[in-house]
């Protein structure tokens, strides 16, 4: 049996990535917002979205009251107490959008039970493998295509490229449906302003990924796809469902955050002439200090909701059951009461208490691991490539931007 | 007498690692302490998972 080629959306001028600033906003200064607003009071009414200037999400039709969560004890609070506070709060969103045997929608005792399945695959001691056999060919690939140019915009060219690849490499598909796969999977996150296009790819994605399955319970083999499609659980196979829907979710949740991650580690090191770009490039023993205080300083996902299931407090603010909370991480992981001048990226922090950046409690981030390994695979190459890069001065300065997921739009570099 | 080598734990549920020889300070768990001094009702700092889901793993 042939794998199935992925339809592209029937509109296929589409572009997800100029949609980006619609869907997660555009603004430089968040973090300086959020500061104004944690300083008031550790909870406040109203949604994290809509006060950020971003369209309503369609889970505050269906739960209207919204609370946001703005302290570190507050959010740690949320994420470690599941029997309170929900992950069906994610149903009308990420859960229209991969499914509803997604992770992200699951609580215990179902979400235990397959996720444990899931990191299976994940963890430490699998995806240290993995940086040779799928994270380096591609770091090496995108490189090799901008080495000899003596300059690059590292986002379009590198960041926004890389994880999605590796991810795609890891299930074993066809290299020819690349570009339609990323569109798609980009595009079916966008729930609040383009919800038919979102529908689209991801039923488009899903009927891809049964025939998918189908294909490697056929013919099974070393790839990531066919170790799932033949996973067991209880003794009982994986069913179809559970495997499409974290599909979906995968390239979302380890692509667009690490590419995230990876650009704003880049402006981190790049900026102010580059000392900390060479400092670390001298002293190796300082990358994975560099990619924790990153994580902190701009966490890739700004806020997680969880759905209140009965009445509770958070910080002394009484919170009604029916109400969602917006836990802002990336408000806890500026608490000026836990990191002094949280502001600053400061790669000799000691990360105490540990960031929020991949959040906390059963629904930590499931791919964490392979994204220290991604982004640190990137680095090391960069530095041994390059250890000359610093940023093109005939361009413009790169800035974060965004209040949801945040990264900047270009990198602009030289090298020689 | 030579001491027992240092091991490391691995929690199934979200791949944290218990080193022994690192400990976990910010849990109260200095350098060098055992898995087995551990209490049975310790939790997994990142995602609270039980003592009983983590193995041990050669990283």
């Amino acid at each position: 049996m042939a794998i199935p080629r992925i339809q592209d959306l029937d509109d296929p001028t589409f572009d997800p990535y100029v949609s980006d600033e619609v869907m997660f906003g555009s603004m430089p200064d968040m973090h300086e917002r959020v500061a104004e607003v944690r300083a008031q009071c550790p909870v406040h009414k109203g949604s994290w979205f809509t006060s950020m200037g971003l369209m309503p999400t369609p889970e505050e039709q269906v739960w209207p009251e919204v609370y946001r969560v703005m302290t570190y004890d507050g959010v740690q609070q949320v994420l470690n107490n599941p029997e309170i506070f929900s992950n069906r709060a994610f149903e009308p969103t990420l859960g229209s959008s991969f499914g509803p045997h997604s992770l992200s929608v699951l609580d215990n005792p179902e979400h235990l039970k397959y996720r444990k399945i899931f990191q299976k695959a994940f963890l430490p001691n699998v995806v240290g493998r993995w940086g040779d056999v799928y994270v380096q060919p591609v770091i090496d690939e995108l490189f090799g295509a901008f080495r000899e140019a003596g300059k690059a915009d590292l986002v379009p060219q590198f960041s926004q490229l890389y994880p999605f690849r590796v991810i795609y490499r890891m299930l074993g598909m066809p290299d020819e449906d690349l570009a339609v796969f990323q569109k798609l999977m980009l595009t079916q996150i966008f729930f609040s302003f383009a919800p038919d296009k979102a529908k689209e790819a991801s039923e488009k994605l899903g009927t891809y990924f049964t025939a998918l399955i189908e294909e490697r319970l056929e013919n099974p083999g070393e790839d990531l796809v066919s170790a799932l499609a033949t996973a067991e659980v209880d003794g009982e196979r994986l069913p179809v469902a559970y495997v499409v829907d974290f599909l979906r979710q995968l390239f979302n949740a380890g692509g667009d955050t690490t590419y995230r991650a990876t650009a704003n580690l880049l402006v981190a090191l790049l900026r102010d002439g580059g000392e900390l770009y060479r400092r670390v490039r001298d002293d190796r023993s300082l990358l994975p200090r560099a990619v924790e205080e990153v994580i902190r300083w701009e966490s890739p996902v700004s806020s997680t909701n969880r759905l209140v299931l009965r009445d509770t407090e958070i910080e002394g603010v009484k919170i009604p059951a029916n109400s969602v909370v917006n836990a802002s991480l990336a408000s806890a992981d500026r608490d000026e009461t836990k990191y002094a001048c949280p502001e600053k990226f400061d790669i000799d922090r000691e990360q105490r208490p540990k960031h929020m950046g991949f959040g906390q409690g059963p629904h930590v981030c499931i791919g964490q691991h392979l994204a220290r390994v991604e982004i640190t695979r990137a680095m090391e190459t960069l530095m041994d490539e390059f250890p000359d890069l610093r940023l093109d001065p005939d361009e413009d300065e790169p800035v974060i931007v965004g209040a949801m997921l945040r990264s900047p739009r270009h990198v602009h570099v030289r090298f020689d | 007498m030579t001491s027992k080598p240092f091991r490391k734990w691995m929690c199934l549920n979200c791949g944290y690692i218990y080193d022994e020889e690192v400990g976990d300070p910010e849990e109260g768990l200095v350098p060098g302490t055992r898995w087995e001094d551990i209490p049975d009702d310790w939790t997994c700092p990142d995602c609270g998972t039980s003592k009983a889901e983590f193995e041990m793993v050669e990283i």
